[in-house]
């Protein structure tokens, strides 16, 4: 059957985007070789991994596997939507710090399920945290220097937050 | 090459303390690009055709309805390629594409390049290849056996000899036979190792860019972006100089891109032809049939030992499982047995090892090379024989510690070794004495040892030219650039040249850039394998800002009139030893050294101690300019209701030399012993038997049917650096990425033993491996904490008595 | 198998908004419609181009289909509610905590967002011959590779095979069948309610299904009954790994006790059968009385009995045992 393009409306980070592909294309094909948002990886393609996870609706999210016509009419945000003009999200900044990102493939993906995390807790327990990565594969740290980043990212939001009640 | 003596730790501003790597930020936010996200103007796709016969003659191919297809630019087959390939220049052999046989399900058999992904794979389609396939050989003692009466999964070098037979290495030190009959303990147990794979979360991607006109680029997710270029001009018949390598970011390698792949042809040849450029990513598939993973290896070992528990005799036979081609399976046959001899002495060795091909992806260099698999067998016999002299299993290890500056029984060169420190760290980190023997049914730890070497002393082509090389230029501004071609995987040696740099020239570290894997303007580094980076990519380093550092000293202390010795570069300003109050910024420095000695750079390369190896056919194998050692405790609980082993916390301790940053050391030492734990308890790259329907289909390529461990799975790591200032590492660095990975695996096994009296002596000890062997342990009366070492009174709580365990 | 996979072949896509119009579009297109709910299973079969529908009907623009509403008695689960929901749902939490447990040990945190209940108790079976194409007797074909006697078969079945021996792959099926749910299913024409225990079928009833759902039928919503709220509840599932990997062997059971004396109790395993298998014998073993350690361990050697081990599936038998023991053994 020949493949039908169609246009796909979008809205990562903020932005409405539209995209023509396919209509069997995942969110993952959509966002890397439609809108060039590269940031998401394909590790496996398949659900296997988690390096494609985005966050839709708040929720983290297999792009790899999610048909790109559920994503219409959903907030989609990615790796490059984390940070601001603030500077980089608390995590990134404690990923790098932390040296939380060995090779980096799996990071943006990681990033995303533990951003999810920190919006309902900034204070997980390591067990929190090891629970809500479970859908991330890492094939480089062992994990523990990601689950000291996410902590200190949570204490630095902490801080942050009580910083800006007590400014108020 | 200039030495100098180190520096003592006091004198060091920047090395050694904690730093963020110089491309966290980029991997963080989703700016670092790897090779799939670079898309070049009119990129065309490529799709390999791949056998589905394990071993199969090629009758014919017909492509001339895929060429047909509108939109398929072109279309290649083993004629295309006639020249076969392989990392280890003796035994290149392998065809980008099969000419006239396939060895494996999976081998590539053809190529397309089409406008996009879903037309190439349509293309596919309508290729028609005509096979008569041959029996295969997927067992590798039916390898060994065979007679010739069905055709060799590789034609025989000498007439009349077996084509299965990839390498045999038999080599003796002392009269081992003589010496063990005089032991007063002799174990002896069967190994078996099951292959295992990278898994790196990044699937292999190349892009081939011809210019038309002579020029060819590649950019690949390679870990030898030198050997590719090397391999690419000799198998495609081009000049050297007029090929470029690039290297983007590589997510994972692990030693599984650490040779040239059918793909980084294909994008070349596709690309000549279609005068497109042409990328392909491999599927997951894919990359697990790719494979050059851990060879599974059928190990005997014998071992004597005094009553006194000092180690007498080692003999190990061992069969390596090597799949349908060479890769490093030369040297990986050597490092079965040449990698052992260290850290316990002993008198006298043997290793016999044989490598056979089989109609199975090929087996290559996964983290640990060689000796991941016979170290986790040796282990096990030392924790065997130190029960048998009624020793603890770390004074059995003290005992036969073969010390610093000294020679093991095969001839190699030992300098700095902090084996004892590493013992005596997780010995006192993991409170064991509180808990060997001592801990209830069904919990127990484990200790092993373990050595690895800091590069190999020779290349993988005969040569006499630097391992590594590193050129560094000094800017007006401040800045300082450095151009290196070492491939980082995620280790993050771009960082460790630029600490380098920073510490060498004062700078702080953000005025350092490193200019990256790039053939064209970077100095040949031999690639990330073999744990060689930080040793000799580092003393590359320090060798190029030295020169500079001692142009800039010499010009401001021309300017001040004293002793170029005397002054400082340090966090941004150049001062006065004698008075650091005096004081200029570096820039100033740096302008005053340029207006002396003109434009500002230089070259710093290393090169490996020659003749430091025993005189023996294969000696040089296994040589290193320095060895790290490493010690891990394993803590573990075993469900016996269920098979289920949980590893709760592994104690790293690991003699890195000096940790140069400590934060990538413990990212090393963490990750190589998750990889360790992930073969233990669950990875299995394995392959359909005939009976098993389709003989030779491997099992499970998918991330989901490989289990590779998720943070749920995951032990607690803790992380004990231990430093020995190695005499001829940068600042006394070794290498931290492989050998913290060996002793996980039997510090393992030695747990489940000590919890319930279970030898596990074949990986993996998934549920059901587990169930068997705590089955026929429970029939043979075995199951039960073993006795306390001395025969010293067991504790109540550890007595065998709990069989039970409430549900979870 | 060594062909190029992983990405998906085109098709023509629906998107209903009303289960009548689903109904329509599915019995249109007959055998060629495929239902797509969470999308994972689904995508998995489309990416090893094992399955090529012709077309798509997707199920999550249907309002109808999604949420957790409170009945009169007990609760109804939209077919296309997300297990996440499920396991933050708060009578699930603390009525039903055997769904919320089971639905918890689903996969991963991603595929529990995406996945659906009634998606997950839909999917086909994960047997590695089946997954991967081959022409076997769930495929069409006229044998089963794996119970072939040196075949790869350490996931396979234990108990009610007939000529398949691949089983459910399911974590919420068998607590659905101990909390006695009822499976509402529409076709064009008529509505069912089946017992859940009836709505998974084995082989010997249709080898190319798992579950009552026919050609033009649509699971659309499933009850839990107040029954067995608030009774004692154990869920256990050995794996491999602590997350994505598939049971090998899963206990679901609830249990009305006064004391440690069991009035009822229903028992359920998965992992060991082409479907859920509900313990009869254990049931009535333990049904009265008073649990202590020999109960427990009868139970888990009842809980067995009749049952067949394959090559490499033997550690099942001990596993199921060792599983239905601590089961009834946490009601002491």
């Amino acid at each position: 059957m020949p493949a039908v393009t169609q246009i796909v409306r979008l809205t990562v980070n903020g932005d409405l985007r539209e995209v023509g592909v396919p209509m069997h294309f995942t969110l993952l094909e959509a966002l890397r070789y439609g809108l060039g948002l590269t940031g998401s990886k394909q590790g496996c393609d398949k659900g296997d991994c988690g390096a494609c996870t985005v966050i839709l609706d708040g929720r983290p999210t297999l792009s790899c596997i999610t048909p790109v016509f559920e994503a219409e009419g959903h907030a989609i945000v990615t790796v490059e939507g984390l940070a601001d003009v603030e500077g980089p999200h608390p995590l990134q900044d404690a990923f790098d710090l932390h040296g939380a990102a060995q090779c980096g493939f799996c990071t943006p993906g990681i990033l995303c399920s533990a951003a999810v995390l920190l919006e309902k807790t900034t204070s997980p327990s390591r067990t929190e945290i090891k629970e809500a990565l479970s859908g991330n594969l890492c094939r480089c740290t062992g994990y523990s220097k990601i689950y000291d980043a996410v902590a200190s990212a949570g204490q630095r939001l902490q801080v942050e937050a009580q910083l800006g009640e007590s400014g108020r | 090459m200039i030495r100098k003596p180190h520096k003592d730790k006091s004198d060091l501003t920047l090395i050694g303390t904690p730093m963020r790597k110089i491309e966290g930020l980029d991997k963080a936010t989703g700016r670092a690009l790897f090779t799939d996200d670079i898309v070049l103007p009119g990129m065309l796709h490529g799709k390999i055709l791949r056998s589905p016969h394990p071993h199969a003659r090629i009758v014919a191919i017909d492509v001339s309805e895929a060429e047909a297809l509108e939109g398929v630019h072109a279309v290649i087959t083993g004629g295309d390629i006639p020249i076969k390939y392989g990392i280890i220049p003796w035994t290149a052999d392998e065809y980008p594409l099969c000419i006239d046989r396939v060895r494996y399900i999976g081998d590539a058999v053809a190529a397309v390049a089409a406008v996009d992904e879903d037309l190439a794979i349509r293309a596919l389609e309508f290729i028609h290849v005509e096979y008569e396939e041959l029996p295969a050989f997927l067992d590798p003692y039916e390898s060994l056996a065979a007679d010739g009466s069905t055709p060799y999964v590789h034609e025989p070098k000498k007439e009349g000899g077996n084509g299965n037979v990839t390498k045999q290495v038999c080599l003796e030190f002392g009269e081992v036979d003589d010496v063990m009959a005089g032991s007063d303990i002799v174990v002896e147990g069967e190994y078996f190792f099951e292959g295992s794979t990278h898994a790196a979360i990044e699937p292999h991607c190349a892009i081939g860019l011809w210019d038309g006109v002579g020029k060819l680029t590649v950019w690949s997710a390679t870990q030898v972006p030198h050997y590719l270029h090397r391999e690419l001009a000799r198998v495609l018949e081009l000049d050297p100089a007029r090929i470029r390598v690039i290297q983007p970011l590589v997510g994972g390698a692990f030693g599984g891109k650490s040779e040239p792949f059918d793909l980084e042809f294909c994008v070349a040849k596709l690309s000549m032809l279609a005068a497109r450029p042409v990328k392909i990513l491999y599927t997951r598939e894919e990359v697990f049939y790719a494979h050059r993973g851990r060879h599974p290896f059928h190990m005997n070992y014998r071992m004597g030992c005094t009553e006194e528990g000092k180690l007498t005799s080692v003999n190990a036979e061992i069969v390596l499982d090597g799949g349908a081609y060479a890769s490093f399976g030369l040297v990986t046959t050597y490092y079965a047995g040449q990698l052992l001899c260290a850290p316990y002495s002993m008198s006298a060795y043997r290793f016999d090892s044989t490598r056979v091909y089989t109609n199975k992806p090929a087996c290559g260099p996964k983290r640990g090379h060689g000796s991941v698999q016979p170290r986790f067998a040796f282990e096990v016999q030392i924790d065997k024989l130190a029960e048998r002299v009624d020793l603890d299993p770390f004074e059995f290890r003290r005992r036969n510690f073969i010390g610093s500056n000294t020679r093991t029984v095969n001839q190699l060169r030992i300098t700095s070794n902090g084996f004892l420190e590493c013992l005596e760290s997780v010995e006192r980190a993991s409170r064991w004495r509180r808990k060997f023997r001592q801990l209830p049914f069904g919990r127990g730890v484990g200790v092993a040892g373990s050595t690895y070497i800091s590069g190999t002393n020779y290349p993988i082509y005969p040569n006499d030219m630097p391992h590594s090389g590193v050129q560094m230029q000094v800017d007006r501004s401040g800045r300082v650039s450095v151009f290196s071609g070492a491939s980082e995987i995620g280790q993050g040696c771009d960082s460790m040249v630029a600490y380098i740099a920073a510490e060498e020239l004062g700078v702080p570290l953000e005025y350092v850039r490193v200019l990256r894997g790039d053939t064209d303007f970077t100095p040949v580094d031999l690639g990330a394998y073999s744990s060689r980076v930080t040793f000799m990519l580092g003393n590359a380093a320090i060798d190029a800002a030295t020169k500079l550092r001692e142009m800039v000293q010499q010009a401001v202390a021309g300017e001040w009139k004293i002793e170029a010795n005397e002054v400082l570069l340090a966090g941004g300003i150049a001062m006065w030893a004698s008075d650091t109050e005096r004081q200029m910024p570096i820039r100033e420095a740096f302008n005053l050294a340029e207006a002396r000695f003109g434009t500002l750079g230089a070259t710093g390369w290393y090169n490996t101690p020659k003749d430091v190896h025993g005189d023996y056919r294969g000696g040089t194998i296994g040589a290193s300019p320095a060895y790290s050692f490493t010690a891990h405790v394993a803590e573990v609980e075993v469900d016996v209701e269920t098979g289920v082993v949980e590893v709760e916390k592994i104690w790293v301790a690991h003699d890195c030399g000096r940790a140069l940053n400590p934060v990538l050391v413990e990212g090393q030492m963490e990750g190589s012993a998750y990889m360790g734990f992930g073969e233990a308890l669950m990875e299995e790259q394995i392959f359909k038997s005939p009976e098993q329907g389709r003989a030779g289909l491997h099992n499970a390529p998918s991330l989901l049917d490989y289990r590779i461990p998720t943070s749920l799975d995951t032990p607690e790591f803790e992380s004990l650096i231990v430093e020995s200032i190695d005499p001829e590492g940068p600042y006394g660095a070794k290498e931290a990425g492989e050998g913290p990975l060996h002793p996980s695996i039997p510090a393992i096994a030695n747990a489940i033993y000590d919890a319930i009296g279970v030898r596990m002596d074949k990986l993996p000890f998934s549920p059901p491996n587990m169930w068997r062997a705590i089955e026929e342990a429970r029939e043979v009366g075995a199951l039960g904490k073993p006795a306390f070492p001395g025969g010293l009174p067991v504790t109540p709580e550890a007595a065998p008595a709990r069989s039970m365990s409430s549900g979870s | 198998m060594a062909i190029i996979r992983d990405m998906i072949p085109a098709f023509e896509l629906f998107q209903p908004t009303t289960v009548e119009d689903a109904l329509v579009l599915l019995a249109e297109h007959g055998q060629g419609a495929w239902v797509l709910a969470g999308g994972l299973d689904s995508y998995d079969w489309f990416k090893d181009r094992i399955k090529r529908p012709e077309a798509v009907i997707d199920l999550g623009g249907i309002d109808e289909l999604t949420g957790i509403s409170d009945a009169q008695d007990g609760l109804e689960i939209g077919a296309m509610t997300t297990l996440t929901e499920i396991v933050r749902h708060e009578r699930v939490r603390s009525e039903y905590t055997l769904l919320a447990d089971a639905a918890e040990h689903v996969a991963t945190p991603q595929i529990r967002n995406q996945g659906t209940l009634g998606g997950n108790i839909s999917q086909d079976t994960r047997c590695w011959y089946y997954r991967s194409g081959w022409p076997c007797y769930r495929a069409g074909g006229n044998t089963c590779y794996a119970a072939a006697p040196q075949a790869m078969n350490r996931e396979h079945a234990i108990m009610g095979t007939s000529r398949c021996v691949a089983v459910s792959p399911s974590d919420t099926a068998h607590a659905l069948v101990a909390l006695d749910a009822k499976m509402i299913v529409r076709g064009r024409r008529s509505s069912n309610v089946y017992d859940a225990e009836d709505f998974f079928i084995g082989p010997a009833t249709d080898i190319t299904r798992m579950t009552v759902l026919e050609s033009g039928d649509l699971l659309t919503q499933i009850n839990i009954p107040g029954e067995w709220a608030n009774a004692h509840f154990y869920y256990e599932k050995v794996r491999d790994r602590g997350s994505w990997d598939f049971q090998l062997v899963s206990v679901a059971a609830a249990f009305k006790t006064s004391g440690n004396t069991i009035d009822d109790a229903r028992i359920v395993v998965n992992g060991v059968a082409p479907f859920p298998v509900r313990l009869d014998a254990v049931e009535r073993l333990v049904r009265g009385t008073s649990v202590d350690e020999a109960v427990a361990i009868e139970a888990g050697e009842i809980a067995i009995q009749g049952s067949h081990a394959l090559k490499y599936n033997e550690y099942k038998q001990p596993m199921m045992s060792n599983l239905v023991r601590r089961a009834v053994r946490s009601v002491a």
